[in-house]
């Protein structure tokens, strides 16, 4: 399950991730931070709640980076679990998001 | 001590030809054991001068040069002389050739021991070298040729390749997925406007059907009209049938948008799986690669080390063979110290022949004096035979051959 938060100053737009993060939520997740949203907003992906990820999470974050037109390392992953964070390190998400 | 030996036994004369044949072979054993001729020469000039003087012990000159003479009465003694000597004679025509033949044998297995060392310790250079070769040919074979460093090891370079595998399947992965991703979002988007097409079509169809009613009833107005509204019914049935058409038509293009949508939710579903690529397996894959990589690189380092150490211990085989080889020429002063006690075996033979004849005359007088001279002409060689055994030490460095 997706949630996203969009500050009362419509600056910031956090999105979480609830469950294991697959292909099933390709449509909420775009969904997520489609709209009228401010292309300069700060986007911040929550992963508290995260249980696990596979290659298509991989491949949503880079369509949503290049669908919002973020540079690397301007969208924040937040909270992730150890496992998460293995695939971040060896996928090098670790250079295009700030995780 | 030996000196003190001999004048201890002396008194008794029943043992002394015994007494002077031991000590004449134990100074020859000792000298050869230690090399040191000095023994022997001492050794023997004692024993020769304690031998003459017992004999003629009243003679004032000899007794200057001894220091325990014992007077006995001239007669007895002389004949005791005589019989010691005769005893001295025998045993050493009896014993002499069977000790030179024992110097002989010594020679031979010396000889034949260095011979042996000899070809031992080129073996042993020739096995060296041979280890030395392949040890190089191994570092040869194991050295990464396309690197500039001279003691990398392909091991390296198989790390380096290994991870860049790894890290291009990584890529390409990630790269599927996000396009993927992209063709799903794509698919996801048609059929959002798909489902517009729907509503539409449902406009289309509400527009069919209510030209169908209106057709309908111009075909009653048409009907109450009569005769003037007959080509009307016409007009209005025909209005009718494309109606009807339109719906079968918009019905016709629904079941087609239908099955065009079921097609791009099972693409949907294709596109998805390509996406989903469990990342487990690289991350396991990573983790074992890091390890083996520092597994190879250890055994790498080890190997470098080890066939450097390898090699250094094999050059310190060959120095160590080379300074052996360099010792061994204790052979050729054993075989000459050898040569030389041998020679004064066979002098102190050709001593006692010279005195033989005058020994069964019974002259005493006559074999001291052949005696003397023998031994003045001992002293006079002294210096020679001090020289040729000058060096006692195989040394590489102050080996001196005589």
């Amino acid at each position: 399950m997706i949630e996203s938060k969009l500050s009362d100053d419509q600056r910031i737009l956090v999105i979480s991730i609830k469950g294991i993060f697959d292909f099933s939520m390709l449509g909420e997740f775009r969904e997520a931070y489609s709209g009228d949203i401010d292309k300069s907003v700060k986007v911040i992906i929550d992963m508290r709640d995260t249980l696990s990820i596979n290659s298509s999470a991989l491949g949503m974050l880079l369509n949503m980076q290049r669908s919002l037109g973020k540079e690397d390392g301007e969208i924040e992953i937040i909270n992730c679990n150890e496992t998460v964070q293995k695939v971040f390190n060896i996928t090098h998400f670790n250079k295009k998001f700030l995780v | 001590m030996i000196h003190e030996r001999i004048t201890s036994i002396a008194s008794k004369n029943k043992r002394v030809v015994v007494a002077w044949f031991a000590t004449v072979v134990i100074a020859i054993s000792s000298g050869f054991v230690f090399g040191d001729i000095w023994t022997v020469l001492t050794v023997l000039l004692v024993a020769g001068i304690w031998a003459v003087s017992t004999g003629r012990s009243n003679e004032e000159s000899e007794q200057k040069t001894v220091n325990e003479v014992r007077v006995n009465a001239a007669g007895d003694d002389e004949e005791k002389t005589l019989k010691c000597l005769r005893y001295v004679s025998m045993l050493s025509e009896s014993e002499l050739p069977p000790l030179m033949e024992s110097m002989d044998q010594l020679k031979g297995v010396v000889s034949d021991a260095g011979v042996k060392l000899h070809d031992s310790f080129n073996g042993l250079t020739e096995s060296s070298a041979q280890q030395s070769d392949l040890t190089l040919q191994i570092i040869e074979r194991l050295r990464d040729k396309s690197s500039d460093d001279s003691t990398s090891l392909i091991f390296d370079k198989f790390s380096e390749k290994t991870s860049a595998v790894l890290h291009d399947y990584v890529e390409l992965t990630v790269d599927v997925s996000d396009k993927s991703i992209e063709a799903a979002s794509k698919v996801q988007d048609m059929t959002e406007q798909m489902d517009a097409m729907f509503s539409l079509l449902g406009q289309v169809k509400y527009l069919a059907d209510q030209t169908g009613l209106l057709a309908l009833n111009a075909s009653i107005e048409a009907a109450r009209a009569g005769e003037l509204g007959r080509g009307f019914a016409v007009v209005a049935n025909e209005v009718r049938t494309l109606a009807e058409k339109s719906a079968e038509l918009n019905n016709q293009i629904h079941e087609n948008v239908c099955l065009s949508r079921e097609t791009l939710k099972d693409t949907n579903n294709l596109v998805g799986q390509i996406a989903s690529l469990e990342m487990k397996q690289a991350i396991e894959a990573k983790d074992n690669l890091k390890e083996m990589i520092s597994e190879i690189d250890e055994v790498s380092v080890f190997l470098a080390d080890s066939l450097g150490v390898s090699s250094g211990i094999a050059l310190s085989i060959q120095e160590d063979v080379a300074n052996a080889v360099m010792a061994l020429q204790y052979e050729d002063m054993a075989t000459q110290i050898n040569e030389h006690v041998k020679n004064w075996l066979v002098n102190l033979g050709d001593g006692v022949d010279h005195i033989r004849p005058a020994l069964n005359k019974g002259e005493l007088g006559n074999i001291l004096n052949i005696i003397n001279e023998a031994l003045e002409y001992q002293i006079e060689q002294k210096p020679a035979s001090v020289k040729a055994v000058a060096s006692d030490s195989v040394d590489e460095g102050d080996v001196e051959l005589f």
